[in-house]
C-alpha cells in the first residue's frame, strides 16, 4: 500500500496498535465508528474510521450524507491507493450512517499541525478582486454569488436510472434529485408516457461475517417517496407502475450497497 | 371619527414627520417612549414610511404600496368574536410582531381588558379564571399565546396523520393539556404549545423559493421530498412563513388565524384575503436609527442596514459566502480613524457593530447534535459560523435550505423550562429516531412533528428572520431569550462557542442594528 509522504506521522500513531493494513483495491466491509477530524480554525471537519489499526478517510458521492457522531458507520468500499482521505488511506464506495444511536461514538480528533499541514475542508476565501470591488462600491457585497448550480443531468426515453441509498434511508441525493426533476419534465413532454419504478430493499454481509437486512418496509419506502416526487414534478397522474420488492437479497460482501436502489425507467408507447 | 382615533392619527404622523425633520426627543434612548399600541378599529395612516422609538433607537416600517387608512382595513378590523384584529398580535411597533413589553404595558393600560388577552389563545389555558394575572402569565412574561394542535396530527385536508409517536404528559403547568374540555383527553383532543407571534414584514424574504440550495428550488434540502404547493395555484410555495411550516401562503395563514386567534364564524371574504395579502407584501422593517450608530441605511452606512435595503434586495438566495457574508459588508465602519486618533462614541459603536458582523460571518464552532439539521448530510459535527450555519438567507438572516431543524430549545436537555407544558415521546420500533435524542425524547414543544407526525421531526422548528430584532423581544419560537444577551449566551452555551465578553456585546450591537 503506498503510503502518501504527509500522512506518515499520523500513520503511525495509528500503527501503534496491532495494525493488519488492507492492500490496495481490497474490498472491505464494516462497522465503526466514525471520528470527526478538526482541521483548523477556518476549515470544516472531515471523517475517518479506524479499522483493524488503520486509519481510513471515506470518499462518497456528493450530498450521499457525510458521517454522524453519535451513529456508527457502514463502510463498504475498494481501499485506493491514489491519495489520502481526511489523513488516512482512501476507501473509495459508500458509507452510510447507520439510523439507531450509538452515544460511544463521540470523538473529535483535535487538530494537529501535520492535519492542518494538509489544508482539508477549506472554503473559498474572498480574492483581492472582490475585495477591491466592495472597497470601491460596498453596494456590491450584496450582488448575489450563487453557487453554481447542479448540472443537468441527460435521461432519455428507454434508458434506466438508477438511485442508490444509504442503508435504511430513502432520501436521494441531490444529483439523484435532478435527474427524477429531468425524468419528470422528459415524461410530461411524452404523450401516453409509461413510468416504471422497480424499489428494493438492501442486505450487506459485512467482513465478520455479520449480515445487515434493511426494515422490510425500507422498498416500498423509496418506491412510495419517488413516485409522490416524480408526479409532484408534473409526471402525468396514473402514468407510473410502482413495484416493490420487500424481499431480502442473499448478501455477497461485495458491492451490497448496490442492493439498496431504485430503477427508474421512462418510455414512449409502443 | 372620534378624538381617540384622531389623537392616533397625531401621534403616528408625528412620529412619521420626525424621519424629514429630525425630531431630536426621538432620538433620546433614555426618554420612555408613550405608547404606541394600535388598536383594532382604530384609524392611522400609513404612508410611505412610519418610524416608532425603541429602546435602541427607532424601527422603521416601509410600505411600498398605495397608502393605507387602516379604518376598515381587514388587517385592522375586529373582524371576529373577541374583538382582536391581526393588528393585536402584529403592531407595527414592535417590527410587526409583539414584544412582551407592549403585551404587558397593554394589560396595566386595560386591567387585561384588552382582546389581546382573549381566553382562547391569550391566557395560559381558556379554563382558567380569565381575570387573574396569573392565568395569562406566558403571554404577559414572554410574549407567548397558546397554539392547540390537533392530537393525533391532521392534514390540511383534516385526515389523520397516523403518529410515529405516542405522547404523554410529564407536567402541565398552564393545566390546559389534561384540561377536561381542551386537552389531549377532551372531545376534540389538542396539544397545547406556545408560540411567539412572527414578524408579518419583509414577507417576499418568507415567501420566494430558495434559490441557490441545491439541489434545485423545488426540493426540501434535507430529505429530498418536494417542497408543498400552494392549494390554490399549485406552484411550489416556501415553507418559511410558519414555525411549523404548517400553512406555507400568506392567504392560508390569514385565514387560519382569523378563525382561531381572531375567533371569526364566517371565512375571510375572497376580498378581505386580497387586501391582507397586499398589504403583508408591501410592508419592510428593520432599525431605521440607532441610538449609538446613528442613521441606518443611506450614503456611508452598511448597504444592509435599514428597511429599505430589504425592500430593494434579492429575496430567496444564499449570503454563506465571503461577499455577501449575509448581511453585506460592514467594513467602512472598521478603522474609520487613524492609528492613535481617538474615535467618537458613535465611531466606537460602529466599529463594534462591525466587529460583531465579522464574528457572526467568521467565527467558527462545531455545530453538533442539531436534529433535522447535522442529519442533512453535512456531517455531525460540521463547523461553520453563525452565518455559513444557520442564519444564511441574504438580508434576512434564517436558513434558506428551508430550515427546519431543533437547536435544542424545544427539547431536553439544552433547554428545561419550568413554565412550559413538557411531554415524553416515544417513538414507535418502525420508526426513524430522532438523530441524536434516539426514541424517547422529552419536549416542551414537538413542533414540526405536530404537523408531520415523524419521529424525527420531534422539537424541529423553522429558524425566524433576524429584522428588526430590537423592537421585539424576546426571543425564539418560545420566547426562551428575553434579551439579546440571553440569545448570545444561549448559543454560546449550546455550542461551546467560548465567546469573549468583548466577542457578545459585538454581536449584540451588531443585532441591534438589524
Amino acid at each position: 500500500m503506498r503510503m502518501p509522504g504527509k500522512l506518515a506521522p499520523i500513520l503511525a500513531l495509528c500503527a501503534m496498535t496491532v495494525a493488519v493494513p488492507a492492500s490496495a483495491q481490497e474490498y472491505l466491509n464494516f462497522v465503526a465508528c466514525p471520528v470527526a477530524q478538526d482541521t483548523g480554525e477556518r476549515s470544516d471537519v472531515c471523517f475517518f474510521v479506524r479499522h483493524n489499526g488503520e486509519r481510513y478517510g471515506v470518499s462518497i458521492p456528493p450530498d450521499w450524507g457525510r458521517p454522524q457522531l453519535g451513529h456508527k458507520l457502514l463502510v463498504e468500499g475498494n481501499v485506493s491507493d491514489e491519495g489520502q482521505e481526511c489523513g488516512g488511506v482512501k476507501i473509495e464506495g459508500r458509507a452510510s450512517v447507520l439510523p439507531e444511536l450509538s452515544l460511544e461514538c463521540d470523538e473529535i480528533a483535535p487538530a494537529t499541525p501535520e492535519i492542518i499541514a494538509l489544508k482539508l475542508g477549506r472554503r473559498p476565501d474572498i480574492t483581492e478582486e472582490q475585495r477591491a470591488m466592495i472597497l470601491a462600491d460596498p453596494s456590491t457585497s450584496l450582488q448575489i454569488m450563487r453557487l453554481r448550480a447542479l448540472p443537468v443531468p441527460e435521461v432519455a426515453l428507454g434508458q434506466t436510472e438508477t438511485i442508490y441509498f444509504p442503508f435504511e434511508r430513502d432520501r436521494a441525493s441531490g444529483p439523484d434529485a435532478m435527474v427524477m426533476l429531468e425524468l419528470a419534465r422528459l415524461a410530461e413532454a411524452t404523450p401516453g408516457v409509461q413510468i416504471s419504478v422497480r424499489a428494493f430493499r438492501g442486505a450487506n454481509l459485512l467482513d465478520n461475517g455479520e449480515v445487515l437486512v434493511e426494515r422490510e418496509e425500507m422498498a416500498r419506502q423509496r418506491g412510495e417517496k419517488i413516485v409522490g416526487i416524480l408526479e409532484g414534478l408534473g409526471a402525468p397522474e396514473g402514468s407510473i407502475h410502482l413495484e416493490v420488492f420487500s424481499e431480502a437479497p442473499e448478501p455477497t460482501g461485495r458491492n451490497d450497497w448496490q442492493s439498496r436502489r431504485a430503477e427508474l425507467l421512462v418510455s414512449a408507447p409502443r | 371619527m372620534t378624538q381617540l382615533s384622531l389623537n392616533r392619527i397625531s401621534a403616528a404622523l408625528l412620529v412619521g414627520a420626525s424621519l424629514t425633520f429630525g425630531v431630536a426627543a426621538m432620538s433620546q434612548g433614555a426618554e420612555e417612549p408613550r405608547s404606541q399600541w394600535w388598536g383594532p378599529g382604530e384609524e392611522h395612516v400609513i404612508g410611505e414610511t412610519l418610524e416608532f422609538p425603541n429602546e435602541e433607537g427607532r424601527l422603521r416600517l416601509i410600505n411600498t404600496g398605495e397608502s393605507i387608512n387602516t379604518a376598515g382595513h381587514p388587517f385592522f378590523e375586529p373582524l371576529g368574536e373577541n374583538g382582536r384584529a391581526c393588528v393585536t398580535c402584529h403592531q407595527p411597533s414592535d417590527a410587526m410582531s409583539l414584544s412582551a413589553k407592549t403585551i404587558q404595558a397593554q394589560w396595566d393600560a386595560t386591567g387585561g381588558k384588552d382582546p389581546l388577552f382573549a381566553a382562547v389563545d391569550g391566557s395560559n389555558c381558556p379554563s382558567l379564571p380569565q381575570g387573574e394575572e396569573a392565568s395569562h402569565s406566558l403571554l404577559l412574561t414572554k410574549g407567548l399565546f397558546r397554539i392547540p394542535r390537533p392530537w393525533p396530527p391532521r392534514a390540511a385536508d383534516g385526515t389523520v396523520i397516523e403518529p410515529e409517536f405516542d405522547l404523554e404528559v410529564v407536567s402541565d403547568p398552564t393545566g390546559c393539556n389534561l384540561d377536561p374540555e381542551w386537552g389531549m383527553f377532551s372531545d376534540d383532543p389538542a396539544v397545547s404549545v406556545f408560540r411567539r407571534p412572527r414578524p408579518v414584514a419583509n414577507m417576499k424574504y418568507m415567501l420566494t423559493l430558495p434559490n441557490g440550495v441545491t439541489p434545485h428550488e423545488y426540493f426540501m434540502y434535507n430529505d429530498k421530498s418536494l417542497l408543498p404547493t400552494d392549494p390554490e395555484t399549485g406552484e411550489f410555495v416556501s415553507v418559511q412563513l410558519m414555525s411549523d411550516g404548517r400553512l406555507p401562503t400568506l392567504r392560508g395563514q390569514a385565514g387560519d388565524a382569523s378563525s382561531t386567534h381572531l375567533e371569526m364564524i364566517a371565512k375571510l371574504s375572497e376580498e378581505e384575503l386580497r387586501q391582507i395579502e397586499e398589504f403583508e407584501r408591501a410592508i419592510y422593517v428593520a432599525q431605521g436609527f440607532s441610538n449609538q450608530a446613528g442613521e441606518l441605511g443611506g450614503f456611508g452606512t452598511p448597504p444592509g442596514l435599514g428597511p429599505e435595503a430589504m425592500r430593494d434586495g434579492p429575496p430567496g438566495e444564499l449570503g454563506n459566502n465571503p461577499v455577501n457574508r449575509v448581511f453585506g459588508t460592514f467594513n467602512m465602519w472598521l478603522n474609520q480613524r487613524s492609528e492613535g486618533e481617538e474615535l467618537t462614541p458613535q465611531e466606537e459603536f460602529q466599529a463594534s457593530v462591525a466587529r460583531g458582523a465579522n464574528v457572526f460571518f467568521d467565527k467558527r464552532f462545531f455545530i453538533q447534535d442539531v436534529g433535522v439539521y447535522n442529519d442533512k448530510g453535512l456531517g455531525n459535527p460540521f463547523k461553520r459560523s453563525c452565518a455559513s450555519g444557520c442564519h444564511n438567507t441574504v438580508l434576512a438572516g434564517m436558513d434558506l435550505a428551508p430550515g427546519f431543524m431543533d437547536l435544542g430549545l424545544n427539547n431536553w436537555p439544552w433547554n428545561r423550562r419550568e413554565d412550559l407544558p413538557l411531554f415524553k415521546a416515544t417513538c414507535h420500533d418502525d420508526a426513524v429516531p430522532q438523530s441524536y435524542l434516539g426514541r424517547v425524547i422529552y419536549t416542551h414543544d414537538p413542533g414540526r412533528a405536530l404537523v408531520t407526525g415523524r419521529c424525527s421531526d420531534i422539537g424541529a422548528s423553522m429558524t425566524q428572520q433576524m429584522r428588526g430584532l430590537a423592537a421585539r423581544a424576546p426571543y425564539f419560537m418560545g420566547g426562551e431569550a428575553d434579551t439579546l444577551r440571553e440569545m448570545v449566551d444561549f448559543y454560546d452555551r449550546r455550542f461551546n462557542i467560548r465567546y469573549t465578553d468583548q466577542e457578545k456585546q459585538d454581536l449584540i450591537n451588531f443585532m441591534s442594528v438589524l
